[in-house]
C-alpha cells in the first residue's frame, strides 16, 4: 500500500514539474492578460470572471449563468474559455 | 419589452438540413410526413462556470446551475417549398424546480411515440404543445419564439415567462444567448473546432447599434486569426474549418447588392491568402513535429529498455544465486541493488510509475487538454507566472522526495535522494 502511495506521489509530482515548465514557458503577454481578467482566486471559484470587455463580448470568456431562486433573477457566469488557456501553452 | 435577436447557426455547405437535426448529444425526435416535419428535443445541462464547486453546491446558495432546454417545431417538408423555415419555441427551465423531471419523463415518452407511434404529426404535435403549455406556465424561466432560415441565420424573440414571473431586459438577454447556443448544438456537429468552443458564433440584439452580419463575420475573423497565431496541429485544423465557415457566411451574407463595396473591403479579409499561410504553418510544423517526436521516442525506448535490462538481470541474479558484491567505496548503492535483487515486482511498480510520469513530459498534451488541469489554471492564474511555475516546480521536487523517502522507508534503506545524488557525483567526479 504504501509503495502504491508512492507510485501515485511519483506521478503527482511528474504533474506539478511538468505543469510548473509549462506555466514558465506559457506566452507571457496572454498571461498578463488573462491575470488581469481574472484579478483573483474567488473569481474563478465562483464562475464570475467578466463576460464583457469595453462594453462588448469578451470572446476570451465563456458565459453561463445561475438562476437565484431567491430573488428570481438571472446571475450571468464566466470562465476562461478552453481555447483561451490552450493558447497559452504552445 | 422588445427583446428580439439575431444570430447565425454555422453551416459549412451553405444550407441546414433539419432532416440531421438531433444527429448529436441531444435528444431529440425528428419526424416527418409528406408535408411537415416536426421535431421534439430536450437536454439537461449545468451552465455553472464555476472551476471548482460542484453543481450540488448551488442549491445550498438557493441558487439553481442546472437548466433543462426544450425545443419544438414544424418545418415544411413540400420539396416544392424549400426555402420554408424551422419555426417553434424554445423554452428554458430551472431544472431543479419540481416537476420538471416528471416534465423530461412525459417528453420522452412521446419522442417515443413520435419515432415509433403510428399517431399522425397533427395529433402529437397537438399532444405534446398541451403539457408543454401547461409547463410553461407553470415553471418556465423563459419561453421564445424562433424561427430558423435554410442559411443558417435564426431569430429569437416575443420572451414570456411563468405566470407570476418578472425578468428583466438583461435576464432575457442571458436566457435567449443559452437558449440560442441549444439550437445551435442541436442544429451543428462540431466538425472542425473545440466541442466547447460556444463563443465562435454568438447571438445579436436585432437593433442598429449592433449589426448581427459585421458582428458575426468580426467573431468568425477573431477566431481564425487566433487560432493562425497558435502553432499547433489541432490550432491550425480549427483555423482552417472556422474559416469554411466563415466564407459560407460570406458567400450567403455579404453578396447582397444593398452591401457598399466599402464595407466590404473593410470586414472581409484575403481569405484564400489567410488559407495558404495556415496550410503553409500547418506543413512546416508536421515536418517539426515528426523530427522532434523521433528525438522523444527514442529517449522514452532507451528508458524502457534500461527498466527491462534491470528487471530481467535482477531475475537472472535470483535463478542463478549469483552473490551480490559491491564496493565499498559505492556503498550507497548497495541497497538500492539489494532492493532491485530482492523485489523485481515492487520495481515493476515503481517503474511504471516513473515510466508514466515520463511519459506525462514527453506527450505534455495527455494532461494539459484534460478539464482538470485548465480548471487548476483557471483557478490559479491570478498568481505572477514567475510565482506560480517556480511554486510548481517546488512543489513537484517536495512531492518526489516524499516519495523517494517512503519507498526507501518501505525497504529498510538508509538512502536519500540528497545522499543518491552526492554519491552519484562524488563518484563520477573521482573516476
Amino acid at each position: 500500500m504504501e509503495i502504491l502511495f508512492a507510485c501515485f506521489l511519483l506521478i503527482l509530482s511528474a504533474f506539478f514539474v511538468s505543469a510548473g515548465i509549462q506555466v514558465l514557458k506559457a506566452d507571457k503577454v496572454a498571461y498578463k492578460s488573462y491575470q488581469v481578467l481574472t484579478r483573483n482566486i474567488t473569481n474563478p471559484l465562483f464562475g464570475t470572471v467578466s463576460t464583457s470587455h469595453d462594453g462588448s463580448r469578451d470572446y476570451r470568456v465563456d458565459a453561463g449563468i445561475l438562476w437565484d431562486r431567491k430573488n428570481n433573477r438571472v446571475i450571468d457566469q464566466g470562465k476562461l474559455s478552453n481555447e483561451s488557456i490552450s493558447s497559452l501553452f504552445r | 419589452m422588445s427583446n428580439s435577436y439575431v444570430g447565425w447557426i454555422p453551416t459549412v455547405g451553405g444550407r441546414l438540413s433539419f432532416s440531421i437535426i438531433g444527429n448529436s448529444y441531444t435528444t431529440t425526435a425528428n419526424k416527418s410526413d409528406r408535408s411537415k416535419r416536426y421535431i421534439l428535443s430536450y437536454q439537461s445541462k449545468s451552465l455553472s462556470d464555476s472551476a471548482l464547486l460542484p453543481d450540488f453546491i448551488w442549491p445550498l446558495l438557493k441558487k439553481s446551475s442546472k437548466f433543462t432546454f426544450v425545443c419544438t417545431g414544424t418545418a415544411s417538408n413540400n420539396p416544392a417549398n424549400h426555402e420554408a423555415p424551422f419555426q417553434g419555441q424554445l423554452i428554458v427551465f430551472d431544472k431543479g424546480d419540481s416537476g420538471i423531471s416528471d416534465f423530461e419523463k412525459e417528453l420522452k415518452k412521446r419522442q417515443r411515440n413520435i419515432q415509433y407511434g403510428n399517431d399522425s404529426l397533427e395529433l402529437i404535435q397537438t399532444d405534446i404543445e398541451s403539457i408543454v403549455d401547461y409547463q410553461v406556465q407553470r415553471a418556465a424561466l423563459a419561453r421564445f419564439d424562433f424561427c430558423l432560415q435554410r442559411d443558417g441565420k435564426v431569430c429569437i424573440n416575443n420572451p414570456t415567462s411563468k405566470e407570476g414571473l418578472e425578468i428583466d431586459e438583461q435576464g432575457y438577454d442571458s436566457l435567449a444567448a443559452q437558449a440560442f447556443f441549444f439550437l445551435k448544438d442541436l442544429c451543428h456537429v462540431h466538425q472542425h473546432h473545440h466541442s466547447q468552443t460556444d463563443t465562435m458564433v454568438d447571438l445579436y440584439k436585432d437593433e442598429e447599434a449592433t449589426p448581427w452580419k459585421e458582428e458575426t463575420i468580426r467573431a468568425l475573423y477573431r477566431h481564425v486569426l487566433s487560432y493562425k497565431r497558435n502553432p499547433s496541429i489541432e490550432s491550425y485544423t480549427s483555423a482552417l474549418g472556422v474559416l469554411a465557415y466563415l466564407k459560407t457566411f460570406i458567400s450567403n451574407h455579404f453578396s447582397d447588392e444593398n452591401i457598399e463595396e466599402d464595407a466590404k473591403r473593410s470586414l472581409i479579409l484575403e481569405n484564400e491568402n489567410i488559407e495558404k499561410s495556415i496550410l503553409i504553418n500547418k506543413e512546416r510544423l508536421h515536418f517539426e513535429n515528426d523530427n522532434y517526436r523521433s528525438f522523444k521516442l527514442s529517449l522514452a525506448n532507451l528508458f524502457f529498455l534500461f527498466i527491462a535490462l534491470v528487471i530481467s538481470l535482477s531475475g537472472m541474479g535470483q535463478i542463478y544465486q549469483v552473490a551480490l558484491d559491491v564496493d565499498a567505496e559505492n556503498d550507497y548503492l548497495k541497497p538500492l541493488l539489494e532492493f532491485i535483487y530482492a523485489e523485481p515486482i515492487s520495481l515493476l511498480g515503481i517503474s511504471t510509475a516513473f515510466a508514466f510520469a515520463f511519459t506525462m513530459f514527453v506527450h505534455k498534451d495527455l494532461w494539459s487538454t484534460r478539464k482538470i488541469f485548465k480548471n487548476f489554471i483557471r483557478l490559479f492564474i491570478f498568481i505572477k507566472q514567475n510565482y506560480l511555475g517556480t511554486g510548481l516546480i517546488l512543489i513537484g521536487l517536495l512531492t518526489f522526495n516524499t516519495a523517494f523517502q517512503i519507498i526507501s522507508d518501505h525497504f529498510g534503506l538508509d538512502v536519500s535522494l540528497s545522499g543518491s545524488i552526492k554519491g552519484i557525483i562524488n563518484s563520477w567526479l573521482s573516476s
